[in-house]
Protein backbone atom coordinates (compact mmCIF):
# COMPACT_ATOMS: atom_id res chain seq x y z
CA UNK A 1 0.00 0.00 0.00
CA UNK A 2 1.37 3.32 -0.96
CA UNK A 3 -0.15 6.75 0.30
CA UNK A 4 0.88 9.62 -1.16
CA UNK A 5 1.42 12.28 0.97
CA UNK A 6 1.86 15.78 -1.07
CA UNK A 7 1.74 18.97 0.09
CA UNK A 8 -0.28 21.73 -1.11
CA UNK A 9 1.13 24.14 -3.53
CA UNK A 10 0.61 27.01 -0.79
CA UNK A 11 1.64 25.27 2.25
CA UNK A 12 5.09 26.85 2.41
CA UNK A 13 4.14 29.98 0.58
CA UNK A 14 4.76 33.05 2.50
CA UNK A 15 5.71 31.68 5.47
CA UNK A 16 9.18 33.36 6.26
CA UNK A 17 7.05 36.41 5.53
CA UNK A 18 3.83 35.30 7.36
CA UNK A 19 6.96 35.18 10.19
CA UNK A 20 8.50 38.64 10.10
CA UNK A 21 5.19 40.37 10.47
CA UNK A 22 4.91 37.88 13.24
CA UNK A 23 7.95 39.46 14.99
CA UNK A 24 7.00 42.53 13.64
CA UNK A 25 3.29 42.77 14.97
CA UNK A 26 4.14 41.20 18.57
CA UNK A 27 7.27 43.99 18.40
CA UNK A 28 4.86 46.54 17.85
CA UNK A 29 2.17 45.47 20.35
CA UNK A 30 5.22 44.85 23.36
CA UNK A 31 6.38 48.28 22.87
CA UNK A 32 3.81 50.15 22.32
CA UNK A 33 1.65 48.62 25.40
CA UNK A 34 5.29 49.51 27.49
CA UNK A 35 5.16 52.81 26.29
CA UNK A 36 1.28 52.82 27.22
CA UNK A 37 1.87 50.89 30.32
CA UNK A 38 5.07 53.79 31.46
CA UNK A 39 2.71 56.53 30.29
CA UNK A 40 -0.48 55.99 32.48
CA UNK A 41 1.98 55.02 35.55
CA UNK A 42 2.05 51.43 35.80
CA UNK A 43 6.08 51.50 36.58
CA UNK A 44 5.39 54.38 38.95
CA UNK A 45 4.36 57.97 38.86
CA UNK A 46 8.91 58.64 38.91
CA UNK A 47 9.05 56.49 35.18
CA UNK A 48 5.40 58.31 33.85
CA UNK A 49 7.33 61.65 34.15
CA UNK A 50 10.54 60.89 32.81
CA UNK A 51 11.97 61.86 29.40
CA UNK A 52 11.38 59.62 26.67
CA UNK A 53 15.05 60.32 25.38
CA UNK A 54 16.41 60.36 29.04
CA UNK A 55 19.83 61.42 30.03
CA UNK A 56 20.87 58.27 31.52
CA UNK A 57 20.21 56.80 27.68
CA UNK A 58 22.13 59.35 26.22
CA UNK A 59 25.07 58.27 28.17
CA UNK A 60 24.53 54.67 27.34
CA UNK A 61 25.02 55.30 23.83
CA UNK A 62 27.91 57.52 24.15
CA UNK A 63 29.62 55.38 26.30
CA UNK A 64 29.30 52.24 24.05
CA UNK A 65 31.04 52.59 21.30
CA UNK A 66 29.33 49.34 19.93
CA UNK A 67 25.40 51.02 19.78
CA UNK A 68 25.51 52.52 16.35
CA UNK A 69 27.27 49.70 13.90
CA UNK A 70 24.90 47.22 15.89
CA UNK A 71 21.96 49.51 15.06
CA UNK A 72 23.25 49.72 11.31
CA UNK A 73 23.99 46.07 11.32
CA UNK A 74 20.76 45.23 12.73
CA UNK A 75 18.44 47.63 10.12
CA UNK A 76 20.14 46.06 7.46
CA UNK A 77 19.69 42.60 8.09
CA UNK A 78 15.84 43.87 8.59
CA UNK A 79 15.87 45.67 5.49
CA UNK A 80 17.05 42.81 3.53
CA UNK A 81 14.57 40.17 5.14
CA UNK A 82 12.35 42.99 3.89
CA UNK A 83 13.09 42.76 0.42
CA UNK A 84 13.16 39.32 0.34
CA UNK A 85 9.83 38.57 1.71
CA UNK A 86 8.58 41.44 -0.64
CA UNK A 87 10.35 39.53 -3.55
CA UNK A 88 8.47 36.20 -2.52
CA UNK A 89 5.77 37.75 -2.22
CA UNK A 90 5.48 39.23 -5.44
CA UNK A 91 6.89 35.97 -6.97
CA UNK A 92 4.32 34.10 -5.56
CA UNK A 93 2.02 36.77 -7.25
CA UNK A 94 3.14 35.97 -10.46
CA UNK A 95 3.47 32.47 -10.16
CA UNK A 96 -0.23 31.62 -9.86
CA UNK A 97 -0.64 33.51 -12.80
CA UNK A 98 1.90 32.94 -15.24
CA UNK A 99 4.04 29.64 -15.56
CA UNK A 100 7.38 29.38 -14.73
CA UNK A 101 8.22 26.09 -17.31
CA UNK A 102 10.17 25.63 -19.83
CA UNK A 103 8.38 25.60 -23.37
CA UNK A 104 8.42 22.14 -24.23
CA UNK A 105 6.29 21.92 -21.00
CA UNK A 106 3.99 24.03 -22.08
CA UNK A 107 3.30 22.94 -25.27
CA UNK A 108 2.12 19.33 -24.24
CA UNK A 109 0.53 21.06 -21.48
CA UNK A 110 -1.43 23.04 -24.31
CA UNK A 111 -1.95 20.06 -26.56
CA UNK A 112 -3.47 17.80 -23.51
CA UNK A 113 -5.45 20.33 -22.16
CA UNK A 114 -7.82 19.73 -25.59
CA UNK A 115 -9.18 16.58 -24.29
CA UNK A 116 -9.43 17.97 -20.70
CA UNK A 117 -11.74 20.81 -22.12
CA UNK A 118 -13.66 18.15 -24.11
CA UNK A 119 -14.05 15.86 -21.52
CA UNK A 120 -15.41 18.30 -18.87
CA UNK A 121 -17.09 20.00 -21.64
CA UNK A 122 -19.41 17.31 -22.12
CA UNK A 123 -20.67 16.59 -18.79
CA UNK A 124 -24.14 17.94 -17.51
CA UNK A 125 -24.61 21.39 -17.18
CA UNK A 126 -21.03 22.45 -17.78
CA UNK A 127 -21.36 25.07 -20.77
CA UNK A 128 -17.44 26.51 -20.96
CA UNK A 129 -14.41 25.71 -19.11
CA UNK A 130 -10.71 27.28 -19.06
CA UNK A 131 -7.43 25.99 -17.96
CA UNK A 132 -4.42 27.67 -17.11
CA UNK A 133 -0.69 26.01 -16.66
CA UNK A 134 1.01 28.15 -14.03
CA UNK A 135 3.39 27.64 -10.99
CA UNK A 136 7.00 26.27 -11.56
CA UNK A 137 8.01 22.50 -12.55
CA UNK A 138 8.48 21.69 -8.97
CA UNK A 139 5.24 23.15 -8.03
CA UNK A 140 2.81 22.86 -11.25
CA UNK A 141 -0.54 24.56 -10.74
CA UNK A 142 -3.68 23.82 -13.07
CA UNK A 143 -6.19 26.44 -12.67
CA UNK A 144 -9.35 25.56 -14.10
CA UNK A 145 -12.79 27.19 -14.24
CA UNK A 146 -15.93 25.57 -15.28
CA UNK A 147 -19.05 28.06 -16.09
CA UNK A 148 -21.89 25.84 -15.05
CA UNK A 149 -26.01 26.62 -16.27
CA UNK A 150 -27.90 27.72 -13.11
CA UNK A 151 -29.26 24.45 -12.23
CA UNK A 152 -25.99 22.16 -12.36
CA UNK A 153 -24.68 20.61 -9.96
CA UNK A 154 -21.32 21.57 -9.59
CA UNK A 155 -20.47 18.43 -7.14
CA UNK A 156 -21.25 15.85 -9.69
CA UNK A 157 -19.00 17.10 -12.08
CA UNK A 158 -16.23 17.73 -9.24
CA UNK A 159 -16.58 13.77 -8.89
CA UNK A 160 -16.39 13.10 -12.22
CA UNK A 161 -13.51 15.74 -13.01
CA UNK A 162 -11.34 14.33 -9.89
CA UNK A 163 -12.19 10.59 -10.95
CA UNK A 164 -10.58 10.37 -14.68
CA UNK A 165 -10.26 13.60 -16.62
CA UNK A 166 -7.74 15.16 -13.94
CA UNK A 167 -5.70 11.78 -14.01
CA UNK A 168 -5.53 11.64 -17.10
CA UNK A 169 -4.12 15.31 -17.94
CA UNK A 170 -1.52 14.57 -15.18
CA UNK A 171 -0.56 11.03 -17.03
CA UNK A 172 -0.21 12.81 -20.36
CA UNK A 173 1.86 15.48 -18.78
CA UNK A 174 4.23 13.03 -16.45
CA UNK A 175 3.42 15.44 -13.92
CA UNK A 176 1.92 13.44 -10.83
CA UNK A 177 2.14 16.10 -8.80
CA UNK A 178 0.26 18.66 -10.69
CA UNK A 179 -2.24 20.43 -8.15
CA UNK A 180 -5.49 21.30 -9.89
CA UNK A 181 -7.63 24.36 -8.25
CA UNK A 182 -11.29 24.62 -9.90
CA UNK A 183 -13.21 26.99 -9.41
CA UNK A 184 -16.86 26.93 -10.33
CA UNK A 185 -18.96 29.69 -11.41
CA UNK A 186 -22.60 29.22 -11.71
CA UNK A 187 -24.66 31.36 -14.45
CA UNK A 188 -27.58 34.00 -12.87
CA UNK A 189 -30.71 32.16 -14.02
CA UNK A 190 -32.04 36.27 -13.88
CA UNK A 191 -29.64 37.64 -15.90
CA UNK A 192 -30.55 38.75 -19.52
CA UNK A 193 -27.74 38.61 -20.87
CA UNK A 194 -26.73 35.13 -20.01
CA UNK A 195 -27.02 33.26 -22.88
CA UNK A 196 -27.29 29.57 -22.65
CA UNK A 197 -25.71 27.50 -24.52
CA UNK A 198 -26.87 25.59 -28.02
CA UNK A 199 -27.40 21.98 -26.06
CA UNK A 200 -29.65 24.39 -23.15
CA UNK A 201 -31.57 25.44 -26.10
CA UNK A 202 -32.39 22.42 -28.12
CA UNK A 203 -32.96 20.00 -24.73
CA UNK A 204 -35.78 22.73 -24.21
CA UNK A 205 -36.92 23.18 -27.68
CA UNK A 206 -37.28 19.81 -27.72
CA UNK A 207 -37.24 17.64 -24.71
CA UNK A 208 -37.54 14.02 -25.42
CA UNK A 209 -35.27 13.99 -28.73
CA UNK A 210 -33.24 11.35 -29.11
CA UNK A 211 -29.54 13.13 -29.79
CA UNK A 212 -26.38 12.62 -31.27
CA UNK A 213 -23.46 12.53 -29.58
CA UNK A 214 -21.65 15.74 -30.05
CA UNK A 215 -18.05 14.91 -31.81
CA UNK A 216 -14.72 16.25 -31.66
CA UNK A 217 -15.51 18.86 -34.16
CA UNK A 218 -19.00 19.23 -33.59
CA UNK A 219 -20.52 22.50 -32.07
CA UNK A 220 -19.44 21.61 -28.58
CA UNK A 221 -19.80 24.11 -25.77
CA UNK A 222 -17.65 27.54 -25.83
CA UNK A 223 -14.53 26.39 -24.78
CA UNK A 224 -10.92 28.39 -24.14
CA UNK A 225 -7.37 26.96 -23.98
CA UNK A 226 -4.60 28.61 -21.89
CA UNK A 227 -2.43 26.24 -20.83
CA UNK A 228 0.98 27.82 -20.87
CA UNK B 1 -9.53 -9.60 0.70
CA UNK B 2 -10.01 -8.12 4.31
CA UNK B 3 -6.97 -6.33 4.06
CA UNK B 4 -7.53 -5.01 1.02
CA UNK B 5 -11.07 -3.60 2.21
CA UNK B 6 -9.12 -1.87 4.96
CA UNK B 7 -6.45 -0.68 2.79
CA UNK B 8 -8.93 0.72 0.34
CA UNK B 9 -10.65 2.48 3.67
CA UNK B 10 -7.24 3.92 4.89
CA UNK B 11 -6.45 5.17 1.37
CA UNK B 12 -10.10 6.72 0.96
CA UNK B 13 -10.30 8.71 4.61
CA UNK B 14 -6.64 9.91 3.77
CA UNK B 15 -7.39 10.92 0.18
CA UNK B 16 -10.32 12.74 1.95
CA UNK B 17 -8.08 14.63 4.81
CA UNK B 18 -5.51 15.33 1.80
CA UNK B 19 -8.28 16.84 -0.32
CA UNK B 20 -9.77 18.60 2.75
CA UNK B 21 -6.12 20.35 3.50
CA UNK B 22 -5.56 21.16 -0.49
CA UNK B 23 -8.76 23.15 -0.80
CA UNK B 24 -8.52 25.08 2.35
CA UNK B 25 -5.14 25.80 1.49
CA UNK B 26 -5.81 26.61 -2.34
CA UNK B 27 -8.62 29.12 -1.26
CA UNK B 28 -7.98 30.72 2.08
CA UNK B 29 -7.02 34.17 2.34
CA UNK B 30 -3.63 34.99 0.43
CA UNK B 31 -3.16 38.02 2.68
CA UNK B 32 -0.90 39.40 -0.34
CA UNK B 33 -1.56 43.28 0.78
CA UNK B 34 -0.61 42.78 4.32
CA UNK B 35 2.81 40.63 3.70
CA UNK B 36 3.61 42.72 0.27
CA UNK B 37 2.88 46.03 2.61
CA UNK B 38 4.72 45.03 5.64
CA UNK B 39 7.87 43.98 3.65
CA UNK B 40 7.91 47.25 1.60
CA UNK B 41 7.37 49.10 5.08
CA UNK B 42 10.10 47.04 7.10
CA UNK B 43 12.37 47.32 3.57
CA UNK B 44 11.53 51.20 3.55
CA UNK B 45 12.51 51.99 7.20
CA UNK B 46 14.82 50.17 8.36
CA UNK B 47 17.38 50.59 4.88
CA UNK B 48 16.70 53.98 5.90
CA UNK B 49 18.08 53.72 9.62
CA UNK B 50 21.08 51.58 8.13
CA UNK B 51 21.76 54.47 5.73
CA UNK B 52 21.60 56.85 8.03
CA UNK B 53 23.65 55.21 10.52
CA UNK B 54 26.36 53.88 8.35
CA UNK B 55 26.68 57.44 6.15
CA UNK B 56 27.24 59.04 9.58
CA UNK B 57 29.82 56.33 10.92
CA UNK B 58 31.69 56.76 7.27
CA UNK B 59 31.90 60.49 8.08
CA UNK B 60 29.48 61.82 5.11
CA UNK B 61 26.10 61.52 6.78
CA UNK B 62 22.87 60.98 4.81
CA UNK B 63 20.07 62.73 6.67
CA UNK B 64 17.40 61.21 5.51
CA UNK B 65 15.46 62.30 8.89
CA UNK B 66 16.50 64.82 11.02
CA UNK B 67 18.17 63.62 13.86
CA UNK B 68 18.62 67.05 16.26
CA UNK B 69 15.09 68.03 16.42
CA UNK B 70 13.94 64.89 16.64
CA UNK B 71 15.78 63.86 20.20
CA UNK B 72 15.20 67.47 21.01
CA UNK B 73 11.45 66.47 21.17
CA UNK B 74 12.01 62.92 22.67
CA UNK B 75 14.41 64.68 25.74
CA UNK B 76 11.45 67.34 26.46
CA UNK B 77 8.31 65.02 26.22
CA UNK B 78 7.67 62.59 29.02
CA UNK B 79 6.04 59.42 28.82
CA UNK B 80 2.84 60.72 30.83
CA UNK B 81 2.51 63.53 27.57
CA UNK B 82 -0.45 63.29 25.36
CA UNK B 83 1.03 62.99 22.13
CA UNK B 84 3.69 60.32 23.28
CA UNK B 85 0.57 58.01 24.70
CA UNK B 86 -0.93 58.35 21.07
CA UNK B 87 1.72 57.44 19.20
CA UNK B 88 2.19 54.31 21.90
CA UNK B 89 -1.51 53.93 21.32
CA UNK B 90 -1.77 53.80 17.61
CA UNK B 91 2.01 51.56 17.80
CA UNK B 92 0.21 49.16 19.66
CA UNK B 93 -2.93 48.99 17.85
CA UNK B 94 -0.52 48.70 14.38
CA UNK B 95 0.63 45.62 16.36
CA UNK B 96 -2.10 44.42 16.66
CA UNK B 97 -3.68 44.52 13.87
CA UNK B 98 -0.46 42.70 11.75
CA UNK B 99 -1.00 40.08 14.05
CA UNK B 100 -4.92 39.67 13.79
CA UNK B 101 -4.20 39.63 9.89
CA UNK B 102 -2.32 36.57 9.91
CA UNK B 103 -4.89 34.73 11.55
CA UNK B 104 -6.31 32.02 8.53
CA UNK B 105 -9.14 33.92 7.26
CA UNK B 106 -12.44 32.63 5.41
CA UNK B 107 -12.08 30.59 2.57
CA UNK B 108 -12.74 32.85 -0.50
CA UNK B 109 -14.97 30.23 -1.48
CA UNK B 110 -16.58 27.23 -0.19
CA UNK B 111 -14.68 23.95 -1.39
CA UNK B 112 -16.29 21.16 -2.16
CA UNK B 113 -16.20 17.64 -1.43
CA UNK B 114 -13.40 15.68 -3.35
CA UNK B 115 -11.03 12.06 -2.94
CA UNK B 116 -8.31 13.58 -5.01
CA UNK B 117 -5.74 14.76 -2.62
CA UNK B 118 -4.23 17.18 -5.32
CA UNK B 119 -7.36 18.43 -6.56
CA UNK B 120 -9.61 21.20 -4.81
CA UNK B 121 -12.68 22.73 -5.93
CA UNK B 122 -14.93 25.29 -4.76
CA UNK B 123 -17.82 27.70 -5.72
CA UNK B 124 -17.71 31.30 -4.30
CA UNK B 125 -20.35 32.15 -1.50
CA UNK B 126 -21.89 34.90 -3.92
CA UNK B 127 -22.68 31.81 -6.36
CA UNK B 128 -23.71 30.02 -3.33
CA UNK B 129 -26.33 32.42 -1.86
CA UNK B 130 -27.96 33.45 -4.97
CA UNK B 131 -28.34 29.77 -6.40
CA UNK B 132 -29.68 28.69 -3.01
CA UNK B 133 -32.21 32.08 -3.10
CA UNK B 134 -33.45 30.88 -6.50
CA UNK B 135 -34.06 27.62 -5.17
CA UNK B 136 -36.35 29.38 -2.18
CA UNK B 137 -38.13 31.34 -4.82
CA UNK B 138 -39.02 27.98 -7.10
CA UNK B 139 -41.23 26.73 -3.92
CA UNK B 140 -44.94 28.24 -4.69
CA UNK B 141 -46.22 31.32 -2.81
CA UNK B 142 -42.38 32.28 -1.93
CA UNK B 143 -42.22 36.08 -3.52
CA UNK B 144 -38.48 37.13 -1.53
CA UNK B 145 -35.68 34.85 0.10
CA UNK B 146 -32.68 36.07 0.71
CA UNK B 147 -29.65 33.58 1.86
CA UNK B 148 -26.62 33.94 4.16
CA UNK B 149 -24.16 31.54 5.27
CA UNK B 150 -23.69 31.76 8.59
CA UNK B 151 -20.94 30.05 11.32
CA UNK B 152 -17.37 29.21 11.77
CA UNK B 153 -18.07 26.22 13.35
CA UNK B 154 -22.00 25.61 13.96
CA UNK B 155 -21.85 26.44 9.82
CA UNK B 156 -25.34 27.03 8.73
CA UNK B 157 -27.50 28.51 5.43
CA UNK B 158 -30.21 30.96 6.92
CA UNK B 159 -32.85 31.81 4.74
CA UNK B 160 -35.27 34.29 5.21
CA UNK B 161 -38.36 34.12 2.86
CA UNK B 162 -41.77 35.85 2.71
CA UNK B 163 -44.94 34.59 1.59
CA UNK B 164 -47.95 36.85 0.45
CA UNK B 165 -50.44 34.28 1.68
CA UNK B 166 -52.17 34.30 5.16
CA UNK B 167 -51.65 30.75 6.25
CA UNK B 168 -48.03 29.99 5.35
CA UNK B 169 -48.77 26.09 6.57
CA UNK B 170 -45.83 23.75 5.38
CA UNK B 171 -44.30 26.69 3.30
CA UNK B 172 -40.73 26.79 5.41
CA UNK B 173 -40.86 22.75 5.18
CA UNK B 174 -41.15 23.00 1.73
CA UNK B 175 -38.62 25.88 1.47
CA UNK B 176 -35.59 24.25 3.80
CA UNK B 177 -36.59 20.88 1.20
CA UNK B 178 -36.13 22.80 -1.62
CA UNK B 179 -32.61 24.61 -0.50
CA UNK B 180 -31.07 21.25 1.42
CA UNK B 181 -31.92 19.63 -1.91
CA UNK B 182 -29.86 22.55 -4.18
CA UNK B 183 -27.23 22.42 -1.45
CA UNK B 184 -26.47 18.80 -1.52
CA UNK B 185 -26.18 19.03 -5.31
CA UNK B 186 -23.14 21.06 -4.25
CA UNK B 187 -21.70 18.12 -1.85
CA UNK B 188 -19.68 20.68 -0.06
CA UNK B 189 -17.02 19.72 2.22
CA UNK B 190 -18.25 21.61 4.81
CA UNK B 191 -21.78 20.26 4.98
CA UNK B 192 -23.79 23.70 6.75
CA UNK B 193 -27.71 23.09 8.35
CA UNK B 194 -30.84 24.78 6.82
CA UNK B 195 -32.34 27.60 9.07
CA UNK B 196 -35.51 28.94 7.42
CA UNK B 197 -36.97 32.05 8.71
CA UNK B 198 -40.56 32.36 7.50
CA UNK B 199 -42.53 35.63 7.07
CA UNK B 200 -46.23 35.79 5.78
CA UNK B 201 -48.82 38.53 5.51
CA UNK B 202 -50.94 39.23 9.06
CA UNK B 203 -53.65 41.60 7.89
Amino acid sequence: MRLVTARGAGDSKGLGMRIMVGLTGLLLLGGGTLALCAGFGAFGPAAAGTAVLSPAAGRYIADHDWFWPLVGAVAEVVALAGLVGLGGVVRDGVRRRRPGMDGATRMHARAASGDLVRDVSRLPGVRSVRVRLTGTASRPRLAVTVECASDARPGDVHAVLGGGPVARFRDALGMQTLLVAVRYRLADAADPLDIPSDDDVEAALVPHARRRPVGDGGPGSVTERDAG
Amino acid sequence: MGETLVHDLIEETHARQQSRRTALAEFRPRRVLLLGGTGLLLAVAAGGTAVQVLSTMVGTPIRIVPVGPVAHALRRAAWHDGPVLAVAGAVAVAGALLLLGLVPGRPRREPLRGTDGRLAGGVSRRDLRRVLADAALDVPGVDRARVRLRGGFRRRVVVRAATRYRNPANCADLVRQAVRARLDGFDLMRDRRVVVRLSWRDD
